[in-house]
């Protein structure tokens, strides 16, 4: 087993995939461990919620496992593939459970701690929690273009390839995403000063 | 406003600058319970399983099926020479006693 586990590890990602596609159970195996947390972060940051991004990572790599045979190599990365499979089941998850339909973020959210001071980290939650309702104003596609650049800190020509668009095309699409990023936050602060007045 | 956080100052995010810096500042990777990922791989791993043990009959299968296609062909080559043999015998010992 452990063997084996070498012998797969001493190839190109190109081969495990060709492997895996084969149905070989160990190539498989290393392209989970490779993703899952990529995957994880992803449908995590577009849910909200730990539980969901559970249930939804699994699905993401059973659905994987079962259409791997079909997975053809185009040029993309296969991560471009995995990102495709999370996209529909988000997108399908939050039309089932209704768009207005606000999740709150778990109180045992698996956010990194990075403060030894318990108030500032609780105020880091808040800060975090407002931020990631704003960003879920976005549509989809601006949602996993930040993901992909802050969270799995992709460069611009890496989020094109899984997103299907040139470099020039997702440099365009942040700077229009920060633009309705600051438009969503000045609504948000509004309506927020404007509670506070009533 | 409760606190002096980048967030909180609207007023302060009037540029591109400082959205990048807020969203660098609070998108952090998040990491997935490592019981999560061990059941999940165990959950993966078992429905390889059954995939595999269906192919490793449907190999048996066709073996079993060549084989005994191959067989069936020896045994009418042999049987077919067995009657030939049979035949030019019988034909020859007849011509002989004739004689």
């Amino acid at each position: 087993m452990n063997e084996r586990v070498f012998r797969v590890e001493e190839k190109s990602e190109e081969q495990i995939l060709a492997l895996a596609a084969s149905g070989d159970e160990e190539a498989f195996a290393w392209l989970y461990q490779k993703y899952v947390t990529r995957i994880y972060n992803y449908v995590y940051f577009r849910t909200g919620n730990a539980a969901e991004a559970e249930d939804l990572t699994a699905k993401v790599f059973l659905r994987a496992m079962k259409h791997i045979r079909n997975y053809r190599d185009l040029g993309l990365p296969f991560s471009a593939w995995l990102y495709r499979i999370a996209h529909n089941l988000v997108a399908n998850w939050h039309r089932d459970n209704g768009r207005k339909k606000e999740i709150p973020l778990d109180d045992a959210l698996p956010l990194p701690v990075l403060s030894k001071h318990p108030e500032s980290e609780v105020v880091r939650r808040e800060e975090t929690e407002k931020l990631l309702r704003i960003i879920r104003k976005l549509p989809p596609e601006r949602q996993q273009l930040l993901i992909l650049k802050f969270v799995e800190q992709l460069s611009n020509a890496e989020i094109g390839a899984i997103m299907g668009k040139s470099e020039g095309a997702i440099k365009s699409l942040y700077h229009r995403t920060l633009l309705s990023l600051r438009e969503e936050y000045e609504r948000y602060f509004d309506e927020v000063e404007k509670d506070a007045l009533e | 406003m409760k606190t002096k956080n980048g967030l909180s100052q609207s007023g302060g995010m009037d540029t591109e600058t400082s959205i990048e810096s807020t969203l660098r500042t609070y998108l952090r990777p998040v990491v997935p319970r490592d019981e999560f990922v061990d059941r999940l791989r165990g959950k993966l791993e078992q429905q390889v399983l059954p995939i595999q043990k269906k192919r490793v009959i449907t190999f048996y299968k066709l073996l079993e099926v060549t084989l005994q296609t191959v067989g069936l062909l020896l045994i009418t080559v042999f049987t077919v020479r067995l009657l030939l043999i049979i035949l030019t015998t019988w034909k020859f010992l007849r011509t002989s006693n004739v004689r």
